[in-house]
């Protein structure tokens, strides 16, 4: 039976969820699994009658990490206007830990950019906190999500980042043919099968390791 | 395994006075076990006790003895493992079975 993962393991993650940003979610998710950790976004299933922003703030108050990808703060190309989302999310995390006590203040928050210095060119108030810029690459990504992982948890079983994107390489090829043989359309996977996936991907490593 | 490392005679001595131990805590004996398995085998440490290990050497608070099991324990792991979780995925259109065998099919066909 599958145990319930602990919060200390949960890693709260606020990113775009659109099709030209998938190569970065599915390796943030990943990299994340493979140091042990447990994603959680507003993606996953939820009671039909969860109201978004309640299930945001619920991720929020169970997570110990949290990551917000800024990349996407960009000019919406169908409306033109910029998209709030994320900062919005950042803010809500930033506020709980400086105002909702010591349960929220060690929470650990991880921020990054496409490239650097853009975001405080349209957030201003970020000054001082320290963004990582992953410059759209994965493998970036990965380095920075494993590193910021392994230093902040201080677990000394996070394996290291060659092992970890090499791993990814090898999933990422593997998913089409996995999704097919599972009757999954690839194009639409919902996340809770991404996950699934991922995991179970990792699981069956981990036995033949 | 990254050495094909095994229990030495001297943590495996150690491991088994812990397991009969009445005053050794449950961590302690847990490592013990762990560590008191990979004496005679080439089995590998468990992601849940090498996990477990790390943070009994990064804990002040245990004693020598568990820390020297912990050691030991996490030298077995294996050099290929990563320490992923098994929960509960929640709105999954697969089982774990389906899943496992999906992931298990693709790649017994890439290694042909």
């Amino acid at each position: 039976m599958a145990k319930k993962a602990k919060t200390a393991d949960y890693v709260f993650i606020n990113c775009p969820f659109t099709a030209d940003y998938r190569p970065l979610f599915d390796c943030m998710v990943f990299t994340v699994l493979a140091c042990g950790f447990h994603p959680r976004t507003a993606l996953e299933a939820a009671d039909g009658s969860d109201v978004r922003m309640d299930k945001i703030v619920r991720l929020i108050k169970e997570s110990t990490y949290s990551i917000h990808d800024l990349s996407a703060v960009g000019l919406d190309e169908v409306n033109g206007l910029p998209r709030f989302n994320m900062p919005f999310e950042l803010g809500m995390v930033i506020g709980c830990k400086k105002a909702a006590g010591r349960a929220f203040a060690s929470r650990s928050v991880l921020i990054l950019e496409e490239t650097p210095y853009t975001t405080q060119k349209c957030l201003s108030d970020i000054a001082g906190q320290d963004l990582r810029p992953h410059r759209g690459s994965p493998r970036t990504l990965c380095r920075i999500v494993r590193s910021w992982l392994a230093q902040e948890s201080g677990r000394q079983n996070i394996p290291g980042e060659n092992r970890i994107f090499s791993a990814y390489q090898q999933f990422s090829n593997q998913l089409p043919s996995i999704c097919e043989t599972a009757d999954l359309d690839y194009e639409e996977l919902i996340y809770p099968d991404l996950l699934g996936l991922a995991q179970q991907w990792l699981l069956e490593r981990a036995k033949e390791g | 395994m990254a050495k094909n490392e095994r229990t030495g005679a001297k943590v495996a001595s150690k491991a088994a006075a812990t397991l009969r131990d009445g005053a050794a805590s449950r961590t302690s004996k847990s490592l013990a076990g762990s560590a008191l398995s990979q004496a005679r085998t080439k089995k590998t440490s468990s992601s849940e006790s090498a996990s477990l290990a790390s943070k009994v050497l990064n804990s002040k608070g245990s004693s020598k003895t568990t820390k020297s099991l912990a050691g030991s324990v996490l030298t077995q792991r294996s050099g290929d493992e990563f320490p992923v979780k098994s929960f509960a995925i929640i709105g999954s259109t697969l089982s774990k079975a389906e899943r496992s065998a999906a992931v298990r099919k693709v790649a017994k066909k890439k290694k042909k």
